[in-house]
């Protein structure tokens, strides 16, 4: 049985035969497993192997979950049982019997429960905790009794941790004389642990055993019922194309479910042009073969479409649904006999949609936008200079050489490279009234005449209770930062701009704004 | 007299929103994806939908309220709602989620102690094993997270997390609100992005959205608002809406305020609207007897060519005139289609050159409607689509522009449709380019017509049901808050209602109404301290010295000075000085506070308080 289990999961080998004799015959009262890269492939392995055993009962407790000692208990008690809550008896717990004994109130009950569940299943139990390194924020108290568990229940009882980090780090600080057994698990791949067998003794950079692991995943959906991505046809073609994957991703990551998951929303674009020459022949009723130099031809034709999906998939900038329902429909419509030599792409995305959100602002928030990255870039003296040389062109100031910096003095740091400023409110509706002064003021409504005093109605407008909900919804929206606390009413509220240049031209651009030349530091 | 009218705002909101129906196929479409995601190679994934949209957070609520309605009338769908607030930590976001689902159905009682917690995804699964048995279908579940954006990240993601264990047993959907659509990457990390699959819904545009919105109330030929517009009340709606809030939730309250200032012209006591069903209006007779109305009624009587100057007869006569007014405005917004949508089609032919009636915004557009101030532009379209024809057969340009507005009347459809279809066949014939081609004046025709397009506004009643250009609310719903600390400061008398330079009645009243502090005082009311102290403030050049300033505060507070007989012995001087040292400290702090005074750092003391700079200047009268 373990074999199969081997087999489906190429270079776990020391991991599942080390965890199946724990479990079938001397099971050590508590391991940690320490698996920093596939935490998911071995949690699904631990399933598995759980799910073989006749001889115990066990159970698989996500401590992301456990928020009180109470749900850890019952848990573990409902799951050693096998006992599922039943909403009509009011979703009771496990009890021994009728008597509504409860187990759940403090860790003797706990124990004493265990003992119970034991005299009644004489079954040796497994305790699996994932994602154990949880278990230290909500319910650190939990954590020595669970791995002191066998001593004091004096049970047959094994308790293994798996976590992403090492056993020092999921203890609490204090209190911890326990010395888990650890299984530290390694990455895949030539380094790892099967890395010595023979079987994959010549080494590339190709990851063997993710490649190993598609191609099983392959064979199981395997349909050879018509012409489909999956059919057998396919398999050696597909062997080579994982090799290209796991290549090409191999800079970005190397953890097996990315790059299945890679692997598996190109695959379908990878072989269309072969289907639909397939399909083609079929229809005119000529046999088809798949040409020796399919894969080499497929390659160029997606190389770069390859890259930018690594590019978009890995950081799951778009899922595997949304990347597929962007690519042009003729893509897929491409066919290997007509010598499609145009290298395919996906369709980049256009710098306007990009920042589409920031432009559907309403006029006010980009307004602030714009000053708020004025504010944080440019120094706080220059901002009357620039302003007024935008309000009056003529009044500008002659262009002073760059001062030589004085013998001695620290090197100046540009503005761009220290990042953001902070800056007060009344610095921000200043700024914002400035530039709304200047270049929104034929944008005013027609009312806006009745104000005679310059500025008026600019100033009028900044300081309206909505321009001022407009700034605590950018704060929300996160594209302007709060850099004080909310709490303290004396002091002003002082903000930083959240917005790349990029956005903030595309903003300032959108309210016909040229951002480059207010600023201080001439970059744009 | 005043009427609230947002019923039919109300009922318009969800036609308005009809197109986000789709969201109720959505959480079908997410099923689908599942199975898609696990039939593929190692594609792991919760289903997950979200909603970006770019309302205000009240607008948010309503639509996802409105969704969460929606979704409860659908066959074997629960939904549960999480509030920010429930999303600040894991337990009572569980807790949440897991109530609002069986919340139907809670009703025995489970005992804590022996029960699974109310946090234990156990329940849940209890839950929907149980109603799974009972509905013929297998249930959905849809959790909607209104405000994703004020909830903690961390505690989403074990939410998430939590939830895609049960992937196999609970068929969960989440719907994400969110203002920003790329909230996922600048909120969440990778790892939350990995537990979703994700689809995107983005709301159409705030100015798309604002179009319709007038469209669909005030210019649709089915639907006959109970007011229309002029327009100055257009540009400000359209200057509130896309210049602070793009609410749809603002834009109800801007149009109630609307709907206020109306009914404070004296003619819209004729106005009456039966699907309003107001009882009161009976009221409206024996408000023409009122000895006020006297001179309003004789006025009216002689504009409207009336016999009797008596309540009764206007009724009478509004009640026939409503009929008139409606046939013509419904005559008026056809036209205004027809013209809209010449309009369009113009454009398009010409897309370089853009000719100044062409490029005249929707709103500039509807302003001019509601104003009858449409002649200022036809003769020049009418100008343009007489040549039309001749530059169509130059161009033979194909436009695969289809009518889809249902709204246009059927007759100018068909014609329009006429026109095109002509204007498509055309042969590019020298002769017939020449010719000046006949369709062209059949749409002249129509759009000299559009003379009744204005006629609405001549009917001698129409000022009641067109709002006039009345005193826009803008300060009482968005006021500016600087302008109105400085204007308090300046004129406290309008503020607390003591102003004695007011002969207004109201005001009259309305100070006899505090007469108390008139009387308590025993003469006149002198202005708060700090209103002295503001008045020497904004005289003052750039700085200003303390000392200067309360030995001018004191001459002020001396013209306040009780002056009674008891004074000697109870105010001695040194008393009075300290009083007066007090008072001017308390309101110099007060200033301080409003963020009045710059302190330069002269002088001792902490703040080096013997001068203070000034920041606010106060433009003369």
């Amino acid at each position: 049985m373990t074999l199969e289990l081997v087999r489906a999961h190429p270079g776990r080998e020391t991991l599942i035969t080390r965890l199946h004799t724990y479990w079938a015959s001397s099971s050590p009262p508590f391991v940690h497993i320490y698996d920093p890269t596939t935490p998911q492939d071995t949690s699904q392995i631990i399933q598995t192997l759980l799910s073989q055993l006749q001889e115990q009962s066990s159970v698989v407790l996500d401590a992301t979950e456990c928020v009180t000692p109470k749900l850890v208990f019952d848990r573990i008690l409902n799951g050693l049982a096998e006992w599922t809550p039943d909403w009509d008896a009011g979703s009771t717990n496990w009890a021994s019997n009728a008597s509504g004994e409860r187990y759940n109130g403090s860790i003797d009950a706990f124990i004493h429960g265990l003992r119970v569940l034991h005299r009644e299943k004489q079954k040796p139990m497994i305790i699996v905790v994932t994602h154990a390194e949880r278990l230290k924020e909500n319910i650190a108290g939990v954590v020595i009794p669970l791995s002191r568990l066998r001593d004091l229940t004096s049970l047959p009882i094994s308790v293994v941790f798996h976590s992403r980090t090492p056993w020092e780090e999921v203890r609490p600080a204090i209190g911890s004389a326990v010395v888990p057994e650890i299984l530290h698990i390694s990455a895949l791949g030539p380094e790892g642990e099967v890395a010595t067998s023979a079987q994959y003794a010549h080494r590339s950079p190709t990851n063997p055993d993710i490649v190993a692991t598609l191609q099983l995943q392959f064979e199981q959906l395997v349909d050879d019922s018509s012409p489909n991505p999956f059919h057998s046809i396919f398999r050696g073609l597909f062997n080579s194309y994982v090799e290209t994957i796991s290549n090409t991703s191999m800079p970005s990551t190397q953890d097996l479910n990315d790059v299945g998951y890679i692997a598996a929303t190109h695959w379908p674009l990878f072989v269309s042009p072969l289907i639909n020459d397939w399909v083609y022949f079929n229809e005119i009723g000529e046999e088809y073969e798949i040409p020796s130099d399919a894969s080499g031809r497929l390659y160029s034709m997606f190389r770069q479409s390859i890259g930018s999906s690594i590019r978009q998939l890995h950081p799951r900038h778009v899922d595997a649904l949304s990347w597929n329902a962007k690519l042009p429909r003729d893509l897929f419509q491409l066919r290997l006999s007509q010598g499609a030599r145009s290298t395919a792409s996906a369709r980049k995305e256009d710098g306007n949609t990009q920042f589409a959100n920031l432009v559907r602002l309403p006029t006010l928030s980009r307004y602030i936008l714009v000053a708020s990255y004025l504010c944080s870039f440019n120094p706080t003296r220059m901002d009357a200079r620039i302003l007024g040389q935008m309000r009056d062109p003529t009044k500008r100031s002659r262009n002073t050489k760059a001062r030589k910096p004085r013998p001695g003095t620290a090197l100046k740091i540009g503005s761009m490279l220290s990042g953001p400023g902070s800056f007060g409110h009344d610095r921000l509706w200043a700024v914002s009234g400035a530039l709304l002064e200047v270049f929104g003021s034929n944008e005013n409504p027609p009312w806006a005449n009745s104000f005679t005093a310059p500025g008026a109605f600019s100033e009028e407008e900044v300081t309206r209770v909505h321009f001022i909900s407009q700034i605590e919804m950018l704060v929300s929206r996160r594209l302007l930062i709060r850099s004080n606390q909310q709490e303290k009413i004396e002091v002003q509220a002082m903000y930083r701009c959240g917005i790349t240049m990029e956005q903030a031209s595309a903003v300032s651009e959108s309210l016909s704004i040229k951002l480059g030349p207010l600023l201080h530091e001439e970059t744009v | 007299m005043v009427y609230m009218r947002g019923g039919d705002i109300g009922h318009r909101q969800s036609i308005a929103f009809s197109h986000l129906g789709k969201h109720l196929d959505l959480y079908k479409a997410n099923g689908r994806f599942r199975s898609d995601a696990n039939g593929n190679l190692g594609t792991e994934a919760a289903p997950s939908s979200r909603v970006a949209d770019r309302f205000g957070s009240d607008d948010r609520q309503s639509l996802i309220n409105d969704l969460n309605l929606r979704l409860l009338k659908t066959n074997a769908v629960y939904t549960s709602t999480l509030l920010p607030n429930a999303l600040s930590n894991l337990q009572t976001a569980l807790k949440a989620l897991i109530e609002g689902f069986i919340r139907h159905h809670d009703h025995q009682k489970r005992r804590s102690t022996v029960s699974v917690a109310t946090y234990d995804m156990q329940l849940l699964c209890s839950w929907f094993t149980w109603v799974s048995n009972r509905e013929n279908e297998v249930p959905r579940l849809v959790a909607l997270i209104p405000d994703l954006e004020s909830c903690t990240a961390n505690v989403v993601h074990d939410l998430l997390h939590i939830s895609r264990n049960y992937c196999d047993r609970l068929p969960l959907t989440f719907i994400l609100g969110a203002s920003s659509a790329d909230v996922l990457t600048t909120m969440f990390g990778r790892a939350t992005r990995k537990i979703l699959t994700v689809t995107k819904f983005v709301l159409p545009t705030e100015e798309h959205r604002f179009e319709m919105l007038i469209q669909r109330i005030f210019l649709d030929p089915s639907f006959t608002p109970s007011l229309i517009p002029s327009g100055r009340v257009t540009s400000w709606l359209h200057y509130s809406w896309s210049r602070f809030h793009g609410s749809l939730d603002s834009f109800i309250s801007h149009v109630q305020l609307i709907y206020l200032r109306h009914f404070q012209n004296p003619l819209s006591i004729l106005w009456s609207d039966n699907s309003f069903g107001l009882e009161s209006l009976a009221d409206r007779i024996q408000l023409g007897e009122v000895e006020e109305a006297g001179e309003f009624l004789q006025d009216l009587a002689t504009s409207l060519d009336a016999i009797t100057p008596s309540m009764e007869t206007f009724l009478q006569l509004s009640g026939k005139a409503i009929d008139d007014f409606n046939t013509r405005l419904q005559t008026a917004k056809r036209s205004f289609h027809l013209l809209l949508v010449t309009q369009a089609y113009l454009r398009e032919l010409s897309q370089q050159n853009h000719a100044s009636e062409l490029g005249i915004s929707f709103i500039k557009l509807v302003g001019l409607f509601g104003d009858g101030r449409l002649e200022e532009i036809y003769p020049k379209l009418l100008k343009r689509i007489q040549q039309v024809a001749f530059s169509i057969s130059c161009h033979a340009k194909t436009t695969g522009r289809q009518i889809s507005d249902e709204l246009v009347d059927e007759t100018f459809l068909a014609q329009i449709e006429r026109f095109r279809h002509e204007v498509h066949t055309t042969e590019q014939t020298e002769e017939q380019s020449k010719q000046r081609h006949p369709i062209g004046e059949d749409i002249a025709t129509q759009l000299r017509d559009m003379q009744t397009m204005d006629s609405w506004l001549k009917h001698p009643l129409s000022a009641v049901w067109r709002t006039a250009d009345v005193e826009l609310p803008i300060d009482m719903l968005n006021p500016s808050m600087r302008n109105v600390v400085l204007e308090s400061l300046r004129h406290p008398g309008s503020y607390l209602l003591h102003d004695v330079t007011s002969t207004s009645n109201t005001t009259a009243s309305q100070s006899s109404m505090n007469g108390q502090e008139t009387t308590r005082r025993g003469g006149p009311v002198t202005n708060p301290d700090i209103c002295i102290l503001f008045a020497r403030y904004a005289d003052a050049g750039r700085t200003i010295n303390v000392y200067d300033w309360f030995e001018s505060f004191v001459q002020g507070l001396e013209a306040g000075r009780p002056q009674s007989t008891k004074s000697k012995a109870e105010f001695s001087e040194e008393g009075w000085r300290r009083e007066a040292y007090a008072r001017f400290m308390w309101a110099l702090h007060e200033m301080d506070m409003l963020g009045l005074l710059r302190w330069t750092g002269r002088g001792t003391g902490k703040k080096g308080a013997e001068c203070t700079g000034k920041v606010v200047w106060v433009t003369p009268e």
